[in-house]
């Protein structure tokens, strides 16, 4: 521009701002006023989309941290290895560090992208960085003996930006290891098939540098190894004898394998709370066709039941042989509340504590010892106290079928007034025998487990009085069948499980005391009753400790009791919908 | 005399009657709870159908899977043997120059250990196989899987 036009140029500019000033009246001027005062309040929010370049400076900041965490975590697999255990945690905590400074670099990288074809890189490497913190911990785990959580929730996000990476449009064409990253991350949450398919896409692709070179031979160790978990997981084992920790202590590795047990005494601590509310078509169990006692709205009331539990339990390793058996300490607690609506009279109050000890003879035998008591009163007074200390002998016979047989002697205290030939107090003798079966057992999510039970069972009741002196034949046929049992750790829902159980019990009185104890033609009672039980139960939201935290369970009973006292005999319909808390 | 202690009798009888039914219904509440909270039955207590009254969850599967790493099986061992091998080396130099001190006539309390084994080590990072091992290390720590950066 030479000076003649600046000039010219100024002259102009200057006419303008001078026509635009003097075209401003009082209210444009307010007008002016607050759009400046705006502007400038805003001034230090800027978009992020306002600044270019910003993308690339975040993409390129957060690869070097995922690079710098690779190195640490490297570090640590060595230190691992030479079993510098101390030094290997330090460096994976630099590495998980390291790879969540990556991950808030990467997210703002998202948000600085200017195009859609952006972001998808931005989203995708997010899912890398997953995928490193969730290894760093997995490594971590294998040199602590205790857990650090946050990896199966660090592969399940992962698994998720890959895949919200490709709904935005992201192929291999644009980055190679987009199989690679998605096989890896499906293969730690526990979805082996879609992993295994994604790996063999991958390696399907050339693999032209060293570096692809190193991921193929990473994904070559995951099939393997995802092959066998899946071999693994089809067997059937039968499950620990005694029981196991929810969290076992392990002992630090070199090997690249989980951590074996410490083979130490563990302890735990697993509390639950359930609450939930049903309706319950006879409350006080009223004979057939008699009429409803005055006061009483109906036969039928709705309810709630609030049950506390708490346990405590210990593991006691002994080796024997080559193998490792865990013997289980455990001291349970449980209180319940049921209250009814306008059958206040039939609330209960049950406290119920056992404490059981569980020995391994071998892999095959264990013999368990317990003593429980529950105490029962209703609102106001006690009703019954029953302690029953028991001795079982468990036996696997093979990996489908289980044997248990038990001997139970309970002592049984009732708190209502009685006289020396009415009082109930005395022992009830129990032998049973049950047998469990594995009828089916597959590696799918639909209908991987069905087990069936049937136990039997012979009671005889003596007591200080005449009337309550009986012997019982209890039959009992269980089932459980896993409707859906989710293979990976993504899923909320868990498990839902179909149970059902019948039981009959045939209760033959000794002494002839009906109608009462005066009349001259008495007879003795006689009570078929028949337990019709099913359950759906819906496990969710996944716990690193708890497994899963959360249960909803829909409980329908029927009891039929065929008396050959009429008063005695009825029919009580149950429902309850409840919902249970782990924690 | 008589008519009291029929009167009593008959009281007792009678209550006795009543008695029977409070009682039965104490025993038969007893098992009605007991049906009712399977899990609180001390007597049966394999019965329950569901875990409402107990805290066990049932285990769930958890991945034996072992972890991706930048060190391969094949490398981890060679590192480990070779390790192993650098120790051997060490103290059999460390253990070398103390008897040849010893022999000069110099006390074993003025011989400085950590001095000695600082110059065994670099002695065996000039061999074959102490190159080896530094190789193998670098590779372990710096040969990235990492997806190349795309933008």
């Amino acid at each position: 521009m030479d000076e003649a036009s600046k000039r010219s140029f100024l002259k102009e500019t200057d006419l303008k701002v001078a026509a635009a000033w003097k075209s401003i009246d009082a209210f444009g001027f307010g007008f002016l006023a607050l759009t400046v005062s705006a502007e400038l309040a805003f001034a230090g929010q800027i978009s992020p989309k306002d600044q270019p370049g910003e993308y690339d400076k975040q993409m390129k900041a957060g690869y070097e941290l995922l690079k710098e965490g690779e190195v640490e975590r490297g570090e640590g697999e060595l230190a691992r290895q030479a079993g510098n255990f101390d030094e290997a945690l330090s460096d994976y905590d630099k590495a998980i560090e390291l790879d969540e400074k990556a991950l808030g670099r990467f997210k703002s990288a998202e948000n600085y992208a200017l195009q859609e074809d952006h972001k998808k890189h931005a989203v995708f490497f997010e899912g890398v960085a997953l995928i490193e913190k969730g290894q760093a911990i997995v490594s971590y785990n294998m040199a602590s003996k205790d857990l650090k959580r946050g990896a199966p929730r660090a592969f399940c996000t992962a698994l998720h930006e890959i895949k919200r990476a490709i709904t935005l449009g992201m192929t291999p064409k644009d980055n190679s290891c987009l199989s690679f990253e998605r096989g890896l991350a499906l293969i730690n949450v526990g979805e082996y098939d879609q992993g295994i398919q994604r790996l063999t896409q991958f390696l399907a692709l050339p693999q032209e540098n060293p570096t692809q070179q190193r991921q193929a031979e990473i994904a070559r160790t995951s099939i393997c190894s995802a092959q066998k978990a899946i071999i693994d997981a089809k067997k059937i084992t039968p499950s620990p004898a005694c029981g196991k920790a929810l969290l076992p202590i392990k002992a630090p590795t070199k090997d690249d394998k989980p951590a074996p047990s410490a083979k130490q005494t563990e302890s735990q601590i697993v509390c639950s709370i359930t609450t939930g509310v049903g309706y319950d078509g006879n409350v006080t169990h009223l004979g057939r066709g008699l009429p409803l006692p005055e006061g009483l709205a109906g036969k039928g009331a709705a309810f709630n039941e609030t049950i506390l539990s708490l346990e405590g339990d210990w593991f006691l390793h002994h080796q024997k042989g080559e193998d490792d058996l865990i013997d289980k300490l455990a001291a349970s607690y449980a209180i319940i509340y049921d209250a009814y609506d306008e059958h206040s009279t039939s609330n209960n109050l049950g406290q119920s504590g056992l404490i059981n000890y569980c020995h391994v003879i071998n892999t095959k035998l264990c013999m368990g010892f317990q003593i429980g008591d529950t105490w029962l009163r209703d609102d106001t007074k006690n009703l019954s106290n029953t302690l029953a200390p028991q001795a079982n002998l468990s036996y696997q016979e093979s990996n489908r079928l289980a044997g248990k047989i038990s001997y139970t002697l309970g002592w049984n205290k009732y708190f209502t007034p009685s006289t020396s030939l009415t009082t109930l107090d005395g022992f009830t003798n129990r032998v049973a025998l049950a047998q469990s079966f594995i009828a089916i057992h597959e590696y799918r999510d639909w209908s991987p487990d069905l087990t069936v039970t049937g136990q039997y069972g012979h009671e005889w009741t003596t007591t200080d009085g005449i009337v309550g002196d009986r012997q019982r034949e209890n039959p009992l046929v269980k089932a459980e069948w896993v409707i859906f049992g989710a293979r990976d750790y993504c899923s909320f829902v868990r498990s839902v499980t179909f149970a059902s159980s019948y039981e009959y019990r045939h209760d033959e009185y000794c002494n002839a005391t009906f109608p009462d104890l005066s009349a001259a033609n008495r007879f003795k009672r006689r009570d078929d009753t028949h337990l019709v039980e099913f359950a759906v139960s819906i496990k969710m939201w996944y716990d690193e400790r708890m497994k899963n935290r959360l249960e909803a369970i829909l409980d329908y009973k029927s009891t039929t009791d065929d008396s050959n006292v009429p008063a005695k005999a009825f029919d009580d319909p149950r429902f309850v919908a409840s919902l249970k808390f782990n924690f | 005399m008589f008519p009291r202690y029929f009167a009593l009798a008959l009281g007792l009888l009678l209550v006795a009657g009543r008695l029977v039914d409070a009682q039965e219904d104490a025993q038969d509440r007893t098992q009605s709870f007991f049906d009712n909270h399977k899990s609180a039955d001390v007597i049966d207590t394999d019965r329950a159908l569901t875990d409402k009254g107990r805290p066990s969850p049932a285990p769930v599967q958890v991945s034996a899977l072992p972890p991706l790493t930048g060190v391969t099986k094949a490398n981890a061992k060679e590192i480990r043997n070779l390790r192993s091998q650098k120790e051997t080396f060490v103290k059999g130099e460390v253990s070398k120059q103390k008897r040849s001190a010893e022999n000069a006539g110099i006390k074993a309390a003025m011989l400085d250990e950590t001095k000695m084994t600082k110059e065994a080590e670099k002695k065996w990072e000039n061999t074959l196989a102490g190159r080896k091992l530094k190789r193998l290390e670098r590779s372990a720590t710096t040969g990235s899987t990492l997806p190349a950066l795309t933008r």
